[in-house]
């Protein structure tokens, strides 16, 4: 193997990345595409481009295990006598029920409890109380749009001030676009499940850009590298591909090493977390792909612009850390 | 370990590595020669230093661990079962909701959740007009709900004519007897030095009303005690010295600065109430929370297991380095966890699954780099050294940005939110440690001692791939 061929496992010809740039925004496209029409139809359903839950929303969320089975009618009666709507959901075995309501306030909510403990028996800690003002709910929606505006402008400022402007623009970039892949995926899930947007969903996001800013610059850093090695009559297409080839096994195994961990955190984490880790494995396999398919990419088409326009480019400072 | 095994899928002699080495000290620089001729002289190097305090850590971690009883892991109500709520102080007609007013409102709030009886509870100002208060394991949710959103109430007693003191711990009924005094007709009150001595007193002064009221109790209860009490408890007795007439009155005693202003705090809370409305509760009965750890726990270990698998079988020696690294990891990460302590909620434990799965990458990319040095022929030691070096930049800089995140999580989240990103962020810094100083002092120990090992076939590069020496 000589210098420039790339460590591909099983592999003996490197991937071609800046020279087939249009196959691989395609398939971002294929699945951005969908993941758009689902928001668009959240929106249209919700107002939202997701399901918002009692979190953003505020409301109340009453989960009670009985100690026997009862009937769903006589639950939904307690709620309904009061005029306060229930969405009430029950186990097979009629026993555990889960009921959201519009937001009801403290005496009502003791009246509640008191009335399902007419209904049948059950044990205290068996129940669980999610009960969230309308201004908690603004509040939330508020900060998570504080943390991703500063998040963002951070991350920028980071690679700006470690790498180039351009280096960030296109990290940020291919990060959108994992965000956008995330929120999509969850508004699939919206649509056809009826999955809620909890203050967790936040968490996954602004994880899994720190991801994919991350795995972006593990490359953009042998970038750097190849750059100040870079030979005589090489373009800049040429350095991108080496390095991305360079840190091809790297970025899959990571992400594998990553996958490992998440899959049975989704599989057997129970469903208190499971929007949260399904979320995220897939913003882990979105965060790889667009840190090898459109970060590089990206950066190659703007220097190439600048070129053409005739600014020089310049190689980053070298690292220091 | 499974060496002998490898070399005979991988069908190298060991005679293959030693040329690796012999072209070592031709070819590579000083720092990488260092590494060569130390096996048998007598070692103390600040590697071996390293390795004597990554163990030493690693036994302190082990014992933070396994002792429950002095550093307990602190679990979240989301895990343990409790209620976690919000109150939010609401103006009326005569009062506004200040900062002084919220200082009133945070006491009276901790004197009832005194009242329920709750280890360790949580009371915090939130925001400006906001107490947030988390009783974990709390036995009576309902009660607690209904008592800590009471709006304050401050009343006056006195005891019954022809008793003197008032009983102390008698089994029966209390003896005190309400007076239609109450925190309504209080005015002021505020703690100052006492003029007479060098203590602190508490100044109160009541309205019209109150004085005339207080003039008369004062006047029939000289030399006994008349009772304050906050909502329903007692929060002092002072002893009448005379009749008090103009409305201003002095409460003094053993006072320091500090008692003084609680005091007084509690009788503005009463003087000044507001309605305490009830914004946010989440309660979680404790079985619900033990089964979703159990589930994230299990699955956790499996994640972990498989990692491990996939280190050993993709990198052999060095994965079996960072599988060792990542036991380390691990158990620092969970000793820091006891001993700051770090509330451990379930999205935080997912936090930490995920950083075992990212403590990893450090050492992919190192050994990926170590990896391709040795394809491109360079020495076994002269590509674990430039793997390292070369590799950490890329570490710092990824794990920069990831910290950057946690920081941003951390300032703008609440609760849960703050404990994924607080659990995260331990997590890599953590991680750069063990990972980064500790693999290394492994990879390099064990490569010095073990000569059989140094074989690229052992680093996952199959000899034919290496490029022969220029």
């Amino acid at each position: 193997m000589t210098e420039t061929t790339a460590p591909v496992p099983g592999g003996s010809s490197p991937i071609d990345v800046m020279g087939r740039k249009a196959l691989w925004f395609g398939i971002s496209i294929a699945y951005l595409v969908p993941c758009l029409i689902a928001i668009a139809l959240c929106f249209a359903k919700f107002g939202a481009p997701v399901k918002l839950g009692i979190d953003f929303t505020g409301g109340t969320l009453m989960e009670v295990t009985f100690d026997r089975g009862v009937n769903v009618e006589n639950v939904r009666e307690v709620f309904e006598k009061r005029d306060i709507p229930p969405h009430v959901m029950a186990s097979q075995d009629a026993r555990t029920f889960s009921i959201r309501t519009p937001f009801i306030e403290k005496s009502v909510s003791l009246e509640i409890k008191r009335d399902l403990r007419e209904v049948s028996s059950f044990a205290e800690t068996r129940f669980r109380l999610e009960s969230v003002g309308p201004t908690i709910g603004r509040e939330l929606l508020r900060n998570a749009a504080y943390a991703l505006g500063f998040g963002i402008l951070g991350i920028l400022l980071y690679i700006t001030f470690r790498y180039q402007f351009d280096f960030a623009l296109s990290a940020i970039i291919a990060m959108v676009h994992d965000g956008v892949i995330m929120i999509g995926t969850f508004s699939l899930l919206s649509l056809l499940g009826g999955a809620e947007a909890d203050g967790l969903l936040v968490v996954a996001l602004l994880t899994i850009m720190g991801f994919s800013v991350h795995d972006t610059i593990v490359i953009f850093d042998r970038f750097r590298e190849n750059l100040t090695q870079a030979k005589k009559g090489d373009t800049f297409g040429d350095v991108a591909n080496r390095s991305v080839n360079q840190t091809f096994a790297r970025s899959i195994n990571t992400s594998l090493t990553l996958v490992l961990t998440l899959l049975p955190l989704v599989l057997f984490g129970g469903p208190t977390i499971f929007h949260f880790t399904f979320v995220m494995l897939v913003g882990v396999i979105s965060g790889t792909y667009s840190s090898i398919f459109n970060a590089s990419p990206i950066l190659v088409l703007i220097r190439e612009r600048n070129r053409r326009n005739g600014t020089t480019p310049q190689a980053p400072a070298p690292a220091q850390a | 370990m499974s060496g002998t095994a490898r070399f005979d899928i991988a069908g190298s002699k060991p005679v293959d590595s030693w040329r690796f080495l012999n072209l070592t000290s031709r070819t590579s620089g000083p720092s990488v020669a260092r590494c060569d001729h130390t096996p048998e002289a007598p070692d103390l190097s600040p590697r071996k230093v390293l390795l004597v305090l990554v163990m030493l850590l690693t036994l302190g971690a082990i014992y933070v661990i396994q002792d429950e009883k002095r550093f307990p892991t602190r679990y979240g109500l989301d895990i343990q079962g409790g209620m976690h709520l919000v109150l939010e102080a609401r103006d009326t007609d005569t009062v506004k909701v200040t900062p002084e007013v919220m200082q009133s409102v945070i006491a009276v709030v901790r004197n009832r959740v005194d009242a329920t009886g709750v280890n360790e509870p949580i009371i915090q100002k939130k925001g400006e007009r906001q107490v947030l208060v988390e009783l974990a394991g709390i036995k009576d949710p309902d009660r607690a709900r209904e008592l800590l959103g009471k709006t304050a109430h401050l009343t006056f007693w006195e005891l019954p004519t022809g008793m003197q003191v008032a009983p102390v711990a008698s089994g029966s009924k209390s003896p005190w007897i309400k007076t239609t005094l109450d925190g309504s007709m209080l005015s002021q009150a505020k703690a100052e030095p006492d003029p007479n001595g060098g203590g602190w007193q508490i100044a109160l002064k009541f309205n019209a009303e109150g004085a005339k009221l207080f003039g008369e109790i004062s006047s029939r209860n000289v030399g006994r005690p008349v009772a304050i009490r906050l909502d329903e408890q007692e929060i002092s007795a002072p002893v009448i010295q005379g009749p008090i007439l103009g409305g201003s009155a002095q409460i003094s005693g053993r006072f320091d600065a500090q008692s003084a202003q609680l005091l007084a705090v509690q009788l503005r809370a009463g003087a000044l109430p507001v309605p305490l409305i009830e914004v946010e509760n989440r309660t979680v009965g404790p079985t619900l929370g033990q089964d979703t750890v159990k589930a994230s726990v299990r699955a956790g270990i499996v994640g972990f297991l498989l990692v491990v698998a996939f280190m050993l079988a993709y990198y052999r020696l060095p994965g079996l380095v960072a599988d060792i690294s990542l036991a380390v990891y691990a158990l620092l990460v969970f000793a820091i966890f006891k001993l700051v302590p770090v509330t451990l909620t379930v999205p935080g434990i997912a936090g930490f699954i995920l950083s075992i799965g990212m403590a990893v990458d450090a050492n992919v990319l190192i050994f990926e780099r170590t990896k391709e040095e040795l394809k491109r022929g360079r020495s076994l030691y002269a590509a674990i050294e430039i793997g390292f070096k070369r590799a950490f930049t890329a570490i710092f800089d990824s794990n920069s940005t990831t910290l950057l995140t946690c920081a941003i999580l951390y300032v703008f989240g609440t609760g849960m939110v703050r404990g994924f990103a607080l659990t995260l962020a331990i997590g890599v810094i953590a991680s750069l440690f063990t990972a980064v100083t500790v693999s290394r002092a492994l990879l390099q120990t064990l490569l010095t001692s073990g000569k059989a090992l140094r074989s690229p076939v052992y680093f996952g590069v199959q000899v034919s791939e290496t490029v022969k020496a220029q």
